[in-house]
């Protein structure tokens, strides 16, 4: 029954990482790019929600509709003036390259809010529920809800809108869709822009349940990646289905070998993965 | 021929000179002593990154990680009674033994698989050094028997121990260009298919490289570990250790011998001024840094036509 | 009996539901020119990299001068002596012509030395009247003088068997006449060659026996002469009359 109730706990962790992940997977897979400052944008989210709870009484789940604009509009800006002009450059340069508008992010956030850590304390209702043996931790399910609910609010946008079926157009085939038509720095304005917006989300929701601060962006990149390649890269679905597994793969992990080897039992759950089933649980194979 | 031989004895001559005089020019000068050992091991872990990432064109974020594994190895050690010089080489031995199997294993990845997969490295060492807290103090960190001796003693015989390793390792990329490994090296980074076509065992030459590359980034952290005093896991396996030489490397040029030396030099100098004016915001003065170079100098600063001309 | 040079027993492969070669067997000899033809689809490229070691078949066994080699990775038969050219130039964009072809000889063919290396490049590029690109990167090379620095690769490793797939692809009539004197010039040095092609007239005009694949499976193999007069490789391959008509055209 502990096992159980440890695969819950990490299924309603998973929902947040889900969130993470799926704007992350959805960059890489449009653009080719691993947006490093993923994490620092997830963190800039929960600030938006920090401070609109604390100056203006809003709730976590009503800052995202605040945070997820902001942040859309920001990466947007950033990838049609910035990251445009090294986009189709080696992996190297654009690795290095979001690098280095992370460090720039962070520094900022560290500069005027300070590394402490923050949290939003009583916006969500904390009596657990119970379910027979299990416990069921409410702030804890609605934050994981409203997460995996926005990754599938994305999934639909791509998959109904005008707009969301240029993006997926473009994932598949790039120069044919250039030939339709559709005008590429646009829809990869528009992705980074969804991608970032994504994390914002993310942080809102993360910030009304755990502490978080910009010292803890690289562990959010690291879930996003780790969540990404354990789905499957190119689908959100696949991002979600990342993220859950994660979720439960670091809970047991850290009831078998302790919480502070939680990297290291990430890590050797994505090795196997990529080693065993490359494509990851959802994914189709072959993207670089 | 002659340029290359050439090229090797001016290094050579010129490290040693260096190696010698500097010393003895700075010191007194605790400030440039400083300055210079930065560099030294800068230049060490750059021109170590350029065989993985230059030469070969596997982006690898693995370096910090060695150099961590390293300055541990040392520190342990030397904690332990044993003799520096015997601390350093065991420290080389360790890395270039984890980079084996780990090189074997994560080089058939490729891309950002690859890079991510290297990054990860250097995060499992530093849980499993915090982990093992019998042995490597856990998160309270180690002191390093013996540099509670002369500062100035301390800090000159850094400063001759980095510029001979970076003098060295220099040499090594040269060394390893300009052989029959470097030219399979170069074939695997244009295209491993058709390496691989005409007889290039690429997944062995890669391993190589990643061994080659490891060993002076895991002596260098060990040099480190012996200057400072004292390290700890967020110190020595900052994630920092493994961007700052790809940043030199991309300031210098790409696969180019000397790239790494011109690329730290001017990594430093840069630092030195974004560290004095605005000590709060030198992580982000960093990202502005390679924010700007990339969009301005994205060949690096010593032009391309070097490494061309290298091979002929 | 004499062993064959390559002798490959019943190998398949599999590719999810799709058996894409199917229990194909044969035997190459010392020193022959053998085409290897079929419509799209038919599996020869699959077939080549069976062989080469690109790919590993789902079953059977292939040996090469007597030794097995399944499973064997492809720059370890290269360096053996079974060499393949692909059907898209994949030349080392960096590298100078001489230098593309040094590797080869430093790789496959067993150079010493940079220098013992280029002398050998620098006498097959102009064996292969490609002396002018010596200096050149491959960017600044006609696709037909791309498709020849590959057989200078080919040439300088001094393989025992080289398969070349779908060589003539791309190029012109007068472009193809000059590739198959190159052909002609690596198999009079005892090379065995497997050549890919779709185009008859030149499989007709350059190799005596002839290896036929239909959907995966061997439909035929021997002299050309007979399997040109094949009934079922005619309505296989050729499907139409007027193809046949063709095929038939020299007798």
């Amino acid at each position: 029954m502990q096992i159980a109730q440890v695969i819950l706990n990490g299924l309603l962790l998973g929902g947040l990482y889900a969130a993470m992940a799926a704007g992350f997977s959805l960059v890489w897979g449009v653009l080719n790019i691993i947006n490093i400052a993923q994490g620092s944008a997830v963190v800039l989210g929960s600030y938006v929600a920090f401070f609109a709870w604390r100056y203006a009484g809003l709730n976590p789940l009503a800052a995202v509709a605040l945070a997820g604009p902001l942040l859309f509009a920001a990466g947007w800006l950033l990838q049609r003036f910035l990251i445009q002009r090294v986009v189709a450059a080696p992996v190297l340069i654009t690795l290095v390259f979001t690098f280095g508008m992370d460090l720039i992010l962070n520094n900022s956030m560290i500069s005027l809010f300070t590394a402490d850590y923050r949290k939003i304390e009583g916006a969500f209702p904390t009596m657990p529920l119970t379910l027979g043996a299990l416990t069921l931790p409410v702030d804890r399910l609605l934050a994981a809800v409203a997460a995996i609910g926005a990754a599938f609010a994305l999934h639909f946008y791509l998959h109904k809108s005008r707009l969301g079926r240029a993006i997926v157009a473009v994932r598949m085939d790039r120069q044919t869709a250039e030939l339709m038509g559709v005008r590429v720095e646009i829809i990869y304005a528009t992705t980074f822009g969804l991608g970032l917006a994504m994390a914002g989300v993310a942080g809102c929701l993360l910030a009304a349940i755990f502490p978080t601060s910009p010292l803890n962006s690289a562990y959010y990149l690291h879930v996003a990646f780790v969540a990404c390649v354990l789905g499957g890269l190119g689908s959100v679905l696949g991002a979600v289905a990342g993220g859950l597994l994660l979720g439960v793969v670091e809970s047991l992990g850290a009831l078998l070998v302790g919480a502070e080897y939680g990297t290291t039992v990430a890590a050797v759950a994505l090795l196997l993965m990529l080693f065993t089933r490359p494509q990851g649980l959802l994914g189709r194979a072959g993207y670089e | 021929m002659m340029s290359r031989a050439r090229l090797a004895i001016a290094i050579t001559a010129i490290g040693a000179l260096a190696c010698a005089g500097l010393p003895l020019i700075l010191a007194g000068e605790p400030y440039l002593m400083r300055l210079v050992t930065m560099f030294s091991l800068l230049l060490v872990l750059a021109a170590s990154w350029n065989i993985v990432g230059g030469f070969t064109g596997y982006p690898s974020f693995a370096t910090g990680a060695f150099f961590g594994l390293g300055a541990y190895v040392a520190a342990i050690l030397q904690a332990k009674g044993v003799d520096w010089r015997l601390a350093l080489a065991a420290a080389g031995l360790a890395g270039g033994v984890l980079a084996a199997p780990v090189g074997y294993g994560v080089l058939r990845l490729r891309g950002h698989y690859f890079a991510v997969a290297s990054l990860m490295l250097g995060t499992i060492l530093k849980e499993l050094t915090t982990g093992w807290s019998d042995l490597t103090g856990g998160g309270m960190g180690l002191t390093i028997a013996g540099a509670g001796g002369d500062p100035e003693v301390l800090a000159s015989f850094a400063l001759r121990i980095s510029l001979a390793l970076a003098v060295l390792t220099v040499l090594l990329g040269a060394a390893i260009k300009w052989s029959r490994l470097g030219f399979g090296l170069d074939c695997i980074r244009m295209n491993e298919t058709a390496a691989a076509g005409i007889g290039v065992d690429a997944q062995k030459l890669k391993t190589y490289a990643f061994i080659l590359s490891s060993i002076p980034a895991a002596v260098a952290g060990a040099v480190y570990a012996g200057w400072i005093g004292y390290i700890d896991p967020t110190d020595v396996y900052d994630v920092m250790w493994s961007v700052k030489p790809i940043v030199a490397v991309l300031l210098g040029g790409v696969g180019t011998i000397l790239g790494p030396v011109v690329g730290a030099a001017i990594f430093v100098a840069l630092e030195e001024i974004v560290w004095r004016n605005v000590l709060s915001f030198s992580a982000g003065g960093l990202g502005v840094l390679i924010v700007l170079l990339l969009l301005i100098l994205p060949a690096g600063v010593l032009p391309s036509f070097v490494s061309r001309k290298a091979r002929s | 009996m004499t062993t064959a040079l390559l002798d490959a027993r019943n190998i398949s492969r599999r590719f999810g539901g799709l058996k894409a070669i199917d229990d194909v067997s044969f035997q190459l000899n010392e020193g022959e020119i053998v085409g290897l033809i079929g419509s799209n689809g038919a599996g020869k490229t699959t077939l080549v990299n069976l062989v080469t070691g690109h790919l590993k078949p789902s079953q059977g066994e292939i040996s090469f001068r007597g030794q097995k080699i399944t499973g064997r990775k492809p720059h370890e038969l290269a360096s053996r002596g079974l060499m393949r050219t692909f059907q898209i130039v994949q030349p080392f964009n960096a590298l100078t012509g001489l230098d593309n072809v040094a590797a080869a000889a430093m790789f496959a063919g067993h150079s010493r030395s940079l220098s013992s290396a280029r002398e050998q490049a620098d006498a097959a590029l102009s064996n292969l009247g490609i002396s002018h690109c010596r200096d050149h990167l491959p960017i600044r090379m006609t696709l037909a003088e791309r498709k020849r620095l590959e057989l200078a690769r080919a040439w300088v490793a001094k393989p025992r068997l080289l398969f070349l797939d779908e060589v003539n692809a791309g190029l012109n009539t007068g472009e193809i006449e000059g590739v198959l004197g190159m052909i002609r010039k690596i198999a009079a040095e005892g090379v065995a060659i497997v050549i890919i092609e779709h185009l008859m007239k030149v499989v007709k005009g350059l190799c005596p026996q002839l290896i036929v694949l239909h959907r995966g499976q061997l439909l035929a193999s021997g002299p050309t002469d007979e399997i040109a007069r094949n009934p079922s490789v005619i309505e296989a391959y050729l499907g139409t009359r007027g193809a046949a008509a063709m095929l038939g055209d020299k007798s």
